[in-house]
């Protein structure tokens, strides 16, 4: 290609560029249960009796933390779960249902029964998993879309 | 909102066109992903980086990864403004073109 201004040439090029980038994202599924314990432990949290929430919430955010440490070596990119125009209403929904779900635990911690971190804790931990696939095919489409 | 067409000829050139066609689906990438993908050298990436930076277009970071230092790259908001604009004004000339009789097309 030359430097010549040539408008669809462009438009070609950045297609290009763009088609099956970011390439295949086949990460395995501990990736998953790593992401899920970490949001089900940040949810469970809150309704942990002492010490065992404080050890739970830096459990929980050190995990996340090695999540995207390991991504970024295994791809050698990023994208937060908020930046993408389509995709980022799937975060926010997720982060609705995740505070939602700190408030069921804290309900339980004040109000009982105190078990209730264990149940929030579990749904916490699907729904992060499940979110986050969601959250992944919602963003694929996104980008097959302005690849387009 | 759609952008408001604007031609960029900082990013118009082939490499800075597909850097920041990369860029625009990610929040950054790693330097050697970026040079991969194009198909340039280390130095010729440099060199179209160092270009995006100076106008603004892109933040570079580096970080110690095993041993070494790795560059990242990303789009600043004004860069994607910039990138969105400059597409917008592609695709308008690109119909503009395309609707035109033959030997009235776009002249640059």
């Amino acid at each position: 290609m030359t430097q010549d201004p040539d408008p669809r040439e462009a438009l070609a090029s950045i297609r290009a560029a763009r088609a099956d980038f970011p390439g295949s994202i086949d990460y395995p599924l501990h990736y998953d249960l790593l992401y899920g314990a970490a949001c089900g432990l940040l949810v469970a949290a809150q309704g942990m009796p002492r010490p065992w929430d404080f050890i739970a919430l830096a459990l929980a955010l050190a995990g996340l933390g090695l999540m995207v440490t390991s991504w970024r070596r295994k791809f050698g990119w990023w994208v937060s779960g908020y930046s993408p125009k389509k995709a980022r209403w799937v975060a926010f929904a997720m982060a609705g249902l995740l505070l939602g779900l700190i408030g069921l635990s804290a309900y339980g911690r004040y109000v009982g029964p105190d078990w209730l971190w264990m149940v929030s804790g579990g749904i916490g931990f699907v729904a992060a998993i499940v979110g986050s696939r969601l959250w992944m095919r919602v963003w694929r489409r996104e980008l097959a879309e302005a690849a387009r | 909102m759609s952008p408001v067409p604007v031609f960029d000829p900082v990013i118009h050139a082939p490499g800075r066109l597909q850097i920041c066609a990369i860029l625009s689906g990610v929040d950054d990438a790693e330097f050697g992903l970026i040079r991969d993908r194009i198909g340039v050298s280390d130095s010729v990436l440099s060199k179209h980086l160092k270009q995006l930076e100076e106008a603004g277009y892109v933040a570079l970071t580096k970080a110690p990864f095993e041993g070494r230092q790795r560059t990242w790259i990303g789009l600043t908001a004004k860069g994607r403004r910039a990138f969105a604009a400059h597409v917008a004004e592609l695709q308008r000339l690109a119909a503009m073109t395309a609707s035109a009789p033959l030997g009235q097309g776009f002249s640059g």
